[in-house]
């Protein structure tokens, strides 16, 4: 009791007793955590298998637990300091993290680092070797579809489990479009959004009446529907074994080494042939649509439809009693949605010029959800920058690839405690009073 | 009363149930085009349901509702969505009408025709402007293209000028121009209250329906308030039906005072009619002869 009334009077100066109390906590501390990790560690760490039988390695598994001990006792140790206890009151504080953007400071500078960022990626695709253009074609394809996914879900707050279905659709489509009908990459772009908005309407109006947990269920089943389909139609499909996909043409003027009828596109320029060729042609079409989907997306959310969705998500009912069809606005942003992933499916396949079911695969959808949280619900910045975290940096990380899943697991755990509404603040905008107003106000004050 | 022809909103035989439990019975009653109609009660007496009612977030059980504005006569219980009938085969038109209405119809038809509503507890937009909870509300009259909006013609900046300059008006007439550009969720609850009705006359309405809009405001906030009802009353040519509870603001600016207890209405008229009403009285004090409860009670002497 002694020890708590001194705590409690005279937190700054340390009273030997004191201290000797804060140390023994620490040091309980340290020992339930290390207690734990040997708990999880021990069997993973400590034991290996050598063919029935398994060996102790004791050295690892102590190494780590030594880790872990004088790590806990550290942290504790410091949080028990002022400057720790000022740092974790920052982080356990919650921001609203929504702000109304001040009238007089419009985004003036914001052109200037448009600019810059379009210069940049503008010079990627010359000055960096085919691997990276292929590893940001990739990164792009993850930002079309966390933007498609941000209006469901960041924006109408429909939680839609099974993104990926439209993604295949616009993948297959684009694949099975060459196939069967003979369309090319240019004829299938829109026909592919189309189709997929389509499929988005066909899902959507039956079941857009649920809410929350069961509409995340309904679509969770369409992903694996499509998924399934692909898997076994064979005759059509080609089931597991996939189909082939075209390569974009420039004006007709095809990216291979040899072509069946008229010049290959290095022929034609008179340049020597190399595949890379074909991705930087890819690289810059989808750096436009990336860039166009964006301003779509900046629009939308300063239209009529952008503010009903975000109406809609805030609360239904109070929707309906102002005269917004529920079902209707519910259904545009989910075809809305749709098209940008289709758009994203065919990129897809023409980069990898081959499809087949494993690439969507319901971990593909949390994938894309998980850019969408990450970013921020709502805040097209924050899925640009999540989408590129989640797929460059694998790439970036080769080694530690089998613990992808996991730091993923850790990433949503760390984001979920400190900050829960994304990694981007939301900016709303606001508006100028017209001039009676502004009299007015003046007069009220 | 007034003539029938003169009502803004007629429910005849109205009845609601839940499962086994009658909510309503029989409802009659109409309110006349310029009025401000009272709907009180004692708690548990049925007055939001009737509301959910006759704003279309409930299907009443049988009845009719009959919403006379914008020049036309809108059903609220066909409007819903009916069920079809055998008879809808040789009637290509009705079927046609149901099944529009089975499709799209549903209670945002009911304020398309001319109603708006605010809620018992605020139900506001919180996580958006004040200004922008306005614009939400212009919805249907502005230019929803989405073509022209991506491009950003000119008539749809027009449209959105004009949404603007509208949901400033309303902001001004309801004494909030200086809380325009704040998150509406951050508003004191007077305001909040406010941007409510605001929010809801934004939708053109000549019928405002207001769930209990003096809960909890303080006596000068509820004297404004009954300042403003008036106004739109007078000034923008509204009818105003609401619920409250607060009987010195009620008798003051209330026409006509529809009493319900136990899902029944008990009396319907004028302020000093009802004041003196016996059945009223009796509803919300309780009287000796309905319960006759003292009599029957053995003595305690």
């Amino acid at each position: 009791m002694a020890i708590d009334y001194q705590y409690s009077n005279k937190p700054d100066s340390l009273s030997s007793n004191e201290l000797l109390f804060r140390i023994r906590k620490s040091l309980l501390d340290a020992f339930i955590t290390t207690l734990l990790a040997l708990a999880v560690f021990g069997p993973i760490v400590g034991l290996e298998l050598d063919g029935y039988d398994f060996q102790l390695q004791l050295k690892s598994l102590v190494s780590i637990l030594g880790v872990i001990f004088t790590g806990r006792l550290v942290a504790s140790l410091f949080f028990q300091t002022s400057q720790g206890e000022k740092l974790l009151e920052k982080f356990s504080r919650k921001d609203t993290s929504i702000r109304v953007q001040p009238l007089n400071q419009k985004a003036a500078n914001g052109y200037w680092i448009i600019a810059l960022f379009m210069l940049a990626g503008l010079m990627v695709p010359f000055l960096a070797s085919k691997y990276w253009i292929t590893v940001i074609i990739l990164g792009m394809i993850y930002v079309l579809l966390g933007l498609g996914l941000n209006i469901v879900v960041g924006l109408a707050g429909l939680l839609d489990l099974g993104f990926v279905a439209f993604y295949a659709i616009g993948a297959y489509g684009l694949a099975l479009g060459h196939e069967y009908l003979g369309l090319g990459f240019w004829s299938m772009l829109p026909l592919a959004a189309l189709l997929a908005a389509l499929s988005g309407a066909l899902l959507g109006f039956p079941v857009l009446r649920m809410h929350g947990d069961y509409l995340a269920i309904v679509t969770l089943g369409f992903g694996e529907i499509i998924r399934l389909v692909l898997n076994n139609w064979t005759q059509f499909t080609g089931g597991p074994n996939g189909v082939s996909a075209p390569a974009p043409t420039l004006f007709g003027l095809e990216f291979k080494r040899r072509v069946k009828e008229g010049t290959p596109f290095h022929e034609y320029f008179g340049l020597s042939y190399d595949s890379a060729y074909k991705f930087i042609f890819i690289y810059l079409i989808l750096f436009a649509l990336v860039w166009a989907v964006l301003y779509i997306n900046h629009r939308l959310t300063k239209m009529p439809v952008g503010r009903a969705w975000e109406a809609l998500r805030e609360d239904e009912i109070a929707c309906r009693s102002l005269g917004l069809n529920h079902v209707l606005v519910k259904l545009s942003a989910f075809m809305t949605g749709a098209a940008v992933g289709g758009i994203a499916g065919v990129f897809f396949a023409t980069y990898q010029g081959f499809v087949n079911p494993t690439s969507f695969t319901f971990f593909e959808s949390a994938l894309i959800l998980a850019i969408v949280v990450l970013g921020g619900l709502g805040s097209t910045k924050g899925v640009v920058i999540a989408a590129f975290v989640l797929t460059v940096m694998p790439e970036v990380l080769r080694d530690f690839s089998e613990y992808r899943i996991l730091m993923f697991g850790l990433l949503m755990v760390l984001m979920m405690i400190w900050r829960p509404r994304g990694l981007v603040r939301m900016t709303r905008s606001s508006f100028q009073p017209p001039q009676t107003v502004r009299q007015a106000m003046e007069g009220v004050r | 009363m007034t003539s029938s022809s003169d009502a803004i909103l007629t429910i005849k035989g109205l009845n609601m149930q839940f499962g086994g439990i009658k909510a309503l019975e029989n409802i009659d009653f109409q309110v006349p085009r310029g009025s401000i109609t009272a709907l009180i009660g004692p708690n548990g007496a049925g007055k939001t349901t009737v509301f959910n009612c006759l704003t279309g977030f409930y299907r009443a059980t049988s009845g009719k509702i009959e919403l006379n504005a914008h020049k036309t006569k809108t059903s609220v219980t066909s409007v819903l969505g009916e069920s079809f009938k055998a008879s809808d085969l040789w009637q290509p038109v009705r079927f046609g009408r149901r099944l529009y209405y089975k499709l799209f119809g549903g209670s945002h038809q009911v304020n398309r025709a001319g109603l708006a509503r605010t809620f018992q507890n605020i139900r506001l937009f919180k996580e958006m402007t004040a200004l922008e909870n306005l614009l939400v509300a212009q919805h249907m009259q502005l230019n929803r293209s989405f073509l022209a909006g991506i491009i950003n013609t000119r008539s749809f900046q027009k449209s959105e000028e004009n949404a603007l300059n509208k949901a400033w008006y309303w902001l001004e007439q309801l004494d909030l121009i200086n809380e325009g550009n704040q998150l509406a969720g951050q508003l004191p609850y007077g305001k909040q209250r406010r941007l409510e009705i605001a929010r809801a006359l934004c939708t053109n309405p000549e019928l405002l329906c207001l769930d209990e809009p003096a809960a909890g405001l303080n006596p000068q906030e509820t004297a404004e308030l009954a300042k403003t009802l008036n106004t739109l009353r007078s000034e923008h040519k509204l009818t105003i039906l609401l619920i409250e509870h607060d009987m010195g603001m009620v008798m003051k600016i209330s026409s006509q005072i529809v009493v319900l207890d136990h899902g029944l209405v008990i009396a319907r008229g004028s302020p000093d009619q009802i004041k003196n009403d016996p059945a009223v009285i009796s509803a919300y004090l309780g009287t000796e002869e309905e319960t006759g409860v003292p009599e029957h009670e053995p003595a305690l002497a």
